[in-house]
C-alpha cells in the first residue's frame, strides 16, 4: 500500500535528479534508514515500478539506493553520468596517490577534507575535469554534481563521504576492471 | 677492559630495547642474522646518549664494545671486511622470548626438516630390531624422543610467535585512523606483513599438523609419529608407545591454536587483498580515463570535450538518465480537497463576477441614455429647421424674436427659449434681406427662463 506523503517526497526527489539512499547520515554521526527508500523497496513490484513506467520513467532500484531516469534518451542522457564518473575517479585516484586508503572516502566518520580535494586537483586532473565540461573548482563541482544529487554527503567534520550510490559506482568499477 | 659474559648478558637484558630493535632490523631485512656494525653502533650510541651519568656512559661503551662481546662469546662472527657482526643464536632467541611478537615463525623449509626427522625415525625403527636393552635400539629411542621434543618445542615457539605477530599486527590495523597518513602507511605495511605470515607460516604450519596431508614423498609428520607408536606397540612396548602418542597429541593440540590464528588473520588477508584489488581497479580505470583524455591532444585543446558515450564511461552508466527534469510537475498530488477548493473559489469569484457584470451593464445603460438624448436633440434641431423653412414672415415685422417665439411655441412640442435661438439661426440662413437691430432692450419670459435681446427688424420682403 503506497504511503501518499512518502510517495510525494520520492517523486520530488526524483524529478530534481536526486538519488534516494537506504541509509542517511544523521547529525549525531549515525546512519539511519531512509523511510522513502523503504517505501520504494516494499512497494517496488506492486506499485512504483508500473507507476513510474506509466509516466515515462524507469525506476532504478539498486542495492542501497534508488533513482529514476527518463525513458526518452535525449542528448544529455549520458552527460550527467560522465561528469559523476569523472569526479569520483579523480577523487579516488587522487587520495590514493596521496597515500590514503580508498576507505577514507566511504567511512562515514572519516571522509575527504576540502584541503585534500584541493591537493587532488592538480594539473592533469584539472584538465580531465575541463574535458568533461566541469569548469568550476573541484570543490564546487563536487557540491553540484555529487552532494546535491545525494551521491556524496558531508559528515559532522565537514568531510566528503560517499553514500551507497557513490559506493555503487565503485562496485561497478571493482567488478568491471 | 673485558667484562664477564654473565655481567654483559645482564646489562644487555637491562637494555633489551636495543636488541629488540636489532631483531626488528633483522626481520625487516630478511637477510640472515648479520647486522651491519654501523647499525649496531647507531643503536648503542642512541642508548648511551640517553644516559646522563658519564660513568654509566663509559661503562656501557665498554660492555657493548664489539671486542668485548666477542670475548664474552656472544658473537659468532665479526667480519671486519664486510663490517658485519652475527650474534650467537641463543642470544637472539633469548631476546625473542622476551616478546612473543618477535618470536621467529617456522618457515616451510624448517617444517619440512621436522617432518623429515619423524620420517627418518620411523624408517630407522623399521630397520632396527625392537628390543629394549639392544644398544642400537636404545640409541635410536633416544634420538626418536629427542626429535619429538625438538618438534614439540619448535611448534610451540612457532605458535607463540604467530600469536604474538597476529596480535601486534591486528592491533595496528584495528587502531588505524583513516585520516592519519602515517598510520595509513603503517597499516598498509602491517597488512602486507600479515599476508606474508599467513602464506609463508600459518598455512605451512597447518599443513604440517594435518595428518591427512597428501604428500609426494614420505608421510605427514604426525602420521609418521603415529606409526612409530604402532611399531612400538606391536613390539610389546606399550609404555614407550604411549609416551610417543602423548608427544604426538601434544604437537597436534597446537593445530587448534593455529586454526584460530588462521581465522583471525584471514580477515586481514581478505582486507589486504580487497584493498589491493581496489587500488588496482581505480588505477586502471583512471589510466583509461587519462588515455581517453590524452587522445584529445591534437594540438589545441580549445573546445575539446570527452564523449560521454565513450567506452571508458561504462561504469558510470549506472547513473545514465539521472538529471533534473526541466518542467513543472504535471501531477498534482498535494493533499487538497478539490470540492472545497472549488466552493471557496466560487465564494470569492462569483461576487466579483456579479459586480463586474453590474458595472458593465450600468456603463452600457449610461451610454445608451446619452445616445438617446443626443438623438432627440438632433431630431428637434431638424424639426426646427423644417419649421423655419415653412415660416412666412411679413416684411414689415418689427420684432423677429417675438415672431419666432410665438411661431415655434405654436408649432414645436416641448418648446424652450433655447429653441428660439436655434430657429433664429435657421431664419438668418434662409432670408436674404438684412436684419436690423433696434436700439432698445426687450424681454421674453417663458417657462421659468428669461431672454433679454435687442429686437431685430426685417428690412424688405422675406425671400428664400
Amino acid at each position: 500500500m503506497i504511503d501518499k506523503e512518502l510517495s510525494q517526497q520520492i517523486y520530488r526527489e526524483f524529478m530534481n535528479g536526486r538519488v534516494i539512499n537506504e541509509l542517511v547520515y544523521q547529525k549525531d554521526g549515525s546512519m539511519q534508514p531512509d523511510a522513502r527508500y523503504e517505501e520504494l523497496f516494499n512497494n517496488y513490484d506492486s506499485d512504483y515500478r508500473e507507476l513510474y513506467e506509466n509516466i515515462g520513467y524507469e525506476l532504478i532500484l539498486k542495492d542501497g539506493f534508488a533513482f529514476s531516469r527518463s525513458l526518452d534518451e535525449d542528448d544529455s542522457y549520458s552527460d550527467v553520468a560522465m561528469k559523476i564518473q569523472s569526479l569520483l575517479m579523480i577523487i579516488a585516484r587522487g587520495i590514493q596517490e596521496l597515500g590514503y586508503d580508498f576507505e577514507l572516502l566511504t567511512t562515514h566518520d572519516a571522509g575527504v577534507s576540502d584541503h585534500l580535494l584541493e591537493q587532488v586537483e592538480t594539473g592533469e586532473k584539472r584538465d580531465i575535469l575541463l574535458a568533461c565540461g566541469l569548469k568550476k573548482s573541484l570543490i564546487d563541482e563536487v557540491k553540484n554534481g555529487l552532494e546535491t544529487r545525494n551521491i556524496a554527503y558531508r559528515n559532522a567534520k565537514g568531510k566528503l563521504v560517499l553514500t551507497a550510490a557513490g559506493q555503487g559506482f565503485f562496485d561497478e568499477v571493482f567488478g568491471d576492471v | 677492559m673485558i667484562v664477564s659474559t654473565d655481567k654483559t648478558l645482564i646489562v644487555m637484558i637491562e637494555h633489551k630495547q636495543v636488541f629488540l630493535d636489532l631483531i626488528d632490523y633483522l626481520d625487516e631485512q630478511e637477510e640472515g642474522e648479520e647486522i651491519p656494525i654501523s647499525v649496531y653502533y647507531n643503536r648503542v650510541r642512541r642508548l648511551i646518549g640517553s644516559i646522563s651519568e658519564e660513568r654509566d656512559q663509559k661503562r656501557l661503551s665498554q660492555i657493548f664494545d664489539i671486542d668485548n662481546l666477542q670475548q664474552a662469546g656472544l658473537l659468532i662472527d665479526h667480519d671486519r671486511h664486510r663490517a658485519v657482526i652475527s650474534f650467537a643464536s641463543f642470544v637472539i632467541d633469548m631476546f625473542r622470548h622476551f616478546d612473543s611478537g618477535r618470536l621467529r615463525e617456522l618457515s616451510s623449509e624448517q617444517l619440512e626438516v621436522l617432518r623429515t626427522d619423524q620420517n627418518l625415525s620411523l624408517e630407522r625403527l623399521k630397520e632396527c630390531r625392537i628390543f629394549p636393552g639392544d644398544e642400537q635400539f636404545d640409541d635410536l629411542l633416544v634420538v626418536i624422543f629427542e626429535r619429538l621434543r625438538n618438534a614439540q618445542a619448535r611448534i610451540k615457539q612457532n605458535v607463540s610467535s604467530l600469536q604474538g605477530q597476529a596480535e601486534r599486527l591486528s592491533k595496528i590495523v584495528e587502531e588505524h585512523n583513516l585520516d592519519d597518513l602515517e598510520q595509513t602507511r603503517k597499516t598498509q605495511k602491517a597488512l602486507e606483513e600479515i599476508n606474508r605470515i599467513y602464506q609463508k607460516h600459518v598455512l605451512p604450519t597447518l599443513q604440517f599438523l594435518n595428518e591427512r596431508e597428501n604428500l609426494k614423498l614420505g608421510l605427514p609428520a604426525l602420521t609418521a609419529v603415529e606409526e612409530i607408536a604402532s611399531e612400538l606397540e606391536n613390539a610389546g612396548l606399550p609404555g614407550i608407545s604411549q609416551r610417543v602418542l602423548f608427544a604426538k597429541n601434544s604437537i597436534r593440540s597446537y593445530a587448534k591454536d593455529v586454526e584460530t590464528i588462521r581465522k583471525t588473520l584471514e580477515r586481514y588477508v581478505r582486507q589486504s587483498n580487497r584493498q589491493r584489488h581496489q587500488y588496482d581497479c581505480i588505477e586502471t580505470a583512471f589510466n583509461q580515463l587519462r588515455d581517453e583524455f590524452q587522445l584529445l591532444h591534437d594540438g589545441k585543446l580549445n573546445n575539446k570535450y570527452l564523449d560521454s558515450e565513450a567506452e571508458v564511461f561504462r561504469a558510470g552508466r549506472i547513473f545514465s538518465g539521472l538529471k533534473k527534469q526541466r518542467f513543472e510537475a504535471k501531477l498534482d498530488w498535494h493533499d487538497i480537497d478539490h470540492a472545497q477548493c472549488f466552493d471557496e473559489h466560487l465564494r470569492v469569484e462569483l461576487p466579483k463576477l456579479k459586480d463586474k457584470q453590474r458595472n458593465a451593464l450600468a456603463k452600457f445603460s449610461d451610454e445608451d441614455t446619452s445616445d438617446l438624448k443626443e438623438r432627440t436633440l438632433m431630431l428637434k434641431k431638424r424639426k426646427i429647421q423644417s419649421l423655419m423653412g415653412d415660416c412666412d414672415i411679413s416684411a414689415s415685422h418689427e420684432d423677429i424674436h417675438q415672431y419666432v417665439h410665438e411661431y415655434l411655441q405654436d408649432k414645436l412640442e416641448q418648446y424652450s427659449l433655447g429653441d428660439l435661438l436655434e430657429g433664429l439661426s435657421w431664419l438668418r440662413s434662409r432670408i436674404s434681406a438684412p436684419l436690423r437691430p433696434e436700439f432698445e432692450l426687450n424681454t421674453i419670459t417663458y417657462n421659468g427662463l428669461c431672454l433679454e435681446y435687442f429686437p431685430l427688424a426685417l428690412e424688405g420682403e422675406c425671400s428664400d
